[in-house]
């Protein structure tokens, strides 16, 4: 079972999780937060499932079980201010925290047998079309009150552009321009959404024509 | 009478001009960005849904009816000229679609699967008139013990159906009810994991949502996959008659998928995808040389195509009668209807007929002009398909993006749909589905509210939900579910029925 090839993983799991347990025991006893207190519990967590990924033949199943227990952790943590009530006189914290509970307590029982089963490897995550379609969608909101759906619109799908390896500049530029012509004609004037297409929120007519 | 009674006040709603031109419009718009390969009805509806936000409720409803039907048979054409599906529903189709297109028979197998769509289509539709009225009334009764206990039921069966683990499914479906609570509690008026942010003060939005885990999180799965070599086999207007052999071949086939599908489709957690692939398999198995199947045979097609499409109407009946969505398409319709200012549900019939049964004719009205649009207009799909991915995304994302934003015209919008598509892909690359939290997005608000009121009509005392005979039978289903899940010789015939 052991794989001490992976002894990288293990000393981050171990940095991991005392740094998280030094920075909640700090804070316990001196009352001194030196991160937020959910990064410390964040950082324990990620600690004991860093600390198992080597042991596990399911690292997929491992995963989601961590993913799910951060999401039930964060309900418990973010809701701890909530009154909490009685079953016959709920409070407002009541249901948050039965179902953060059950939902940590559904992440241990997938982590726990992720141990003892076998199942697939994690993807490598695609960074590039990530971070590129992400970043055109972001820019795009951003932009639009500045400059105008007209250019944030050729922007944008430029940005998209480069989510694939292979760009190419000349025609995703030509592409942009006749998409963003079309979408200014089909969504500001034929459909009336109260989309700017100027920048500073005029419209493209009033400036060329005059209406 | 009382049928002939209701249509017509449907027919009235629902046939005039303005509310015919939306129909038409859905469907069209529902087919455009449904034959795009790749593009499963869900991030369709997702996508289209702010073009219905102006619109009167009825109108927006007609419309979203159009672009659902229009979605769900875009992708049956992918599945058959590209044998690329776009959604697990049509998987199915593409088995033998996609043979029948290459043996040159593409034009039969579209047209079975257009005639055979609107006979179950008008067979659905006459389902749904026969049973809403009737689960209406029993819905009635209800009190919120009992719809506690039936929206733990929509849930729990919905997990036995959804791919993948059931842990992960039902892990998921908790945290869609948790993503559900955020904003403020209606009873205290505590804002709840809003981190003082004013946007989340209402609830986290619907749309970014639904488009960021959907839509964007589709796109970036397909930028991930090296460059498939898409082959559309073409095929013009003229080649779409099926020869008389076809049909006698197909109808058969076509009757027996619509009952199937009508069936299949009305139990909470059914739906189209378990609809097309019981027809499929029954078919294979009614057949005198099942062997052909797999290598073009038409019952093949008209079986799955026909029971997913009366799936796709009668699996409306949970939802406009109880107020619960039995799967993630139902839950995108209730969330649109919630926008709308209506709360599905049995009160919707009865306070406005209108509405509802306007509805109802819509889905007939839609399923007509589906044949109506779709046959004459096979050419331009075929072209739209030909069209290469690197063309399509940008566009489909700037599209997301004008959608997200004229919803509310705020930017932030557009960085939590953004927050999401990552959310959604973490999700995905760890095979938790992403569709059973949709569900429970839907059913958070409503379910802590109907939790909270029967405990206090019974002071705290979870009995109650024993003691009210509807909870304890809807209770009792779930338990038997659950059971039947847990159960080994279940788990092993549900594994294989999802491997094939």
């Amino acid at each position: 079972m052991l794989r001490l090839t992976r002894q990288n993983e293990f000393v981050w799991a171990l940095v991991l999780l005392i740094l998280g347990a030094q920075c909640i025991i700090v804070q316990r006893a001196f009352g001194v937060e030196e991160f937020p207190g959910f990064i410390a519990w964040l950082l324990v967590i990620a600690g004991i499932f860093a600390g198992l990924l080597p042991y596990s033949r399911a690292p997929r199943d491992l995963g989601s079980a961590f993913v799910i227990i951060l999401i039930g952790a964060a309900g418990i943590y973010f809701g701890a201010d909530l009154t909490m009530g009685t079953a016959g006189r709920m409070g407002p914290g009541y249901f948050p925290r039965l179902l953060s509970w059950c939902i940590v307590g559904m992440g241990a029982i997938i982590g726990f047998l992720a141990l003892g089963s076998e199942g697939p490897p994690i993807e490598k995550p695609h960074i590039r079309p990530i971070f590129f379609v992400l970043a055109s969608l972001v820019a795009f909101g951003y932009l639009l009150d500045y400059i105008g759906l007209a250019v944030t619109a050729v922007v944008s799908v430029m940005i998209a552009a480069f989510a694939r390896k292979e760009v190419k500049l000349l025609e995703s530029l030509i592409f942009a321009v006749l998409i963003s012509l079309a979408c200014v004609l089909i969504f500001v004037y034929a459909l009336g959404q109260p989309l700017p297409d100027c920048p500073n929120g005029f419209r493209c007519s009033q400036w060329l024509l005059g209406f | 009478m009382d049928i002939l009674n209701n249509l017509a006040t449907g027919f009235g709603a629902a046939g005039s001009w303005a509310n015919l031109g939306f129909a038409l419009i859905g469907c069209l718009l529902g087919t455009l960005i449904g034959v795009l390969p790749g593009i499963g009805p869900i991030p369709t509806i997702a996508l289209l849904l702010p073009v219905t936000y102006g619109l009167n409720p009825l109108s927006s409803l007609v419309m979203l009816g159009g672009i659902y039907y229009g979605a769900q048979y875009g992708g049956s054409t992918t599945s058959i000229l590209v044998n690329m599906p776009g959604e697990a529903s049509s998987i199915v189709t593409c088995i033998d679609g996609h043979q029948m297109a290459r043996q040159g028979r593409a034009g039969a197998a579209l047209a079975v699967s257009a005639l055979g769509s609107f006979f179950a289509g008008c067979v659905g539709t006459l389902f749904i008139c026969a049973f809403a009225p009737p689960l209406a009334a029993i819905a009635q009764q209800f009190n919120s013990p009992d719809y506690f206990s039936l929206m733990v039921l929509g849930l729990i069966t919905a997990v036995v159906l959804a791919h993948g683990s059931v842990l992960k499914a039902i892990a998921m479906i908790m945290v869609g009810l948790l993503l559900g609570l955020v904003g403020t509690d209606v009873n205290s008026g505590a804002t709840r994991f809003t981190f003082g942010v004013s946007v989340l003060w209402d609830g986290l939005d619907f749309l970014p949502l639904v488009i960021g885990m959907f839509g964007v999180v589709e796109i970036i799965r397909n930028l991930e996959r090296p460059d498939q070599h898409r082959e559309a086999i073409t095929t013009r207007f003229r080649d779409l008659w099926p020869k008389l052999s076809d049909f006698k071949e197909a109808w058969p086939a076509a009757v027996r998928g619509t009952l199937l599908g009508s069936i299949l489709g009305i139990l909470p957690g059914g739906g189209v995808v378990l609809a097309s692939f019981a027809a499929y398999t029954v078919e294979k198995k009614l057949a005198k040389d099942p062997s052909r199947f797999g290598k073009g045979a038409i019952e093949g097609v008209a079986g799955p195509e026909s029971a997913n499409n009366s799936a796709a109407q009668t699996s409306f009946i949970p939802l406009l009668t109880l107020g619960l969505p039995s799967n993630a398409i139902m839950a995108l319709m209730m969330g649109a209807m919630m926008i709308q200012g209506i709360q599905p549900g049995s009160a919707v019939m009865t306070s406005r007929p209108d509405l509802f049964w306007g509805m109802v004719a819509s889905m007939w009205i839609g399923n007509l002009m589906l044949v109506i649009i779709n046959l004459p207009m096979i050419g331009i799909w075929v072209k739209l398909l030909s069209v290469p991915y690197r063309f399509l995304y940008p566009a489909i994302l700037l599209f997301c993006g004008i959608g997200i934003y004229s919803d509310d015209n705020n930017a932030v919008m557009l960085l939590f749909a953004a927050g999401f598509a990552l959310f959604g892909y973490i999700l995905t690359a760890l095979d938790c589905e992403p569709a059973p939290m949709l569900l429970g997005f839907i059913l958070g608000p409503l379910m802590e509210e109907n939790l909270r009121r029967s405990l206090v009509l019974s002071r705290g005392d979870p009995i109650i939900f024993i003691q009210r005979p509807i909870s304890a039978v809807l209770l009792l289903l779930s338990a038997i579910t659950v059971a039947l899940i847990v159960l080994p010789a279940f788990r092993k015939t549900r594994e294989e029925a999802f491997q094939e």
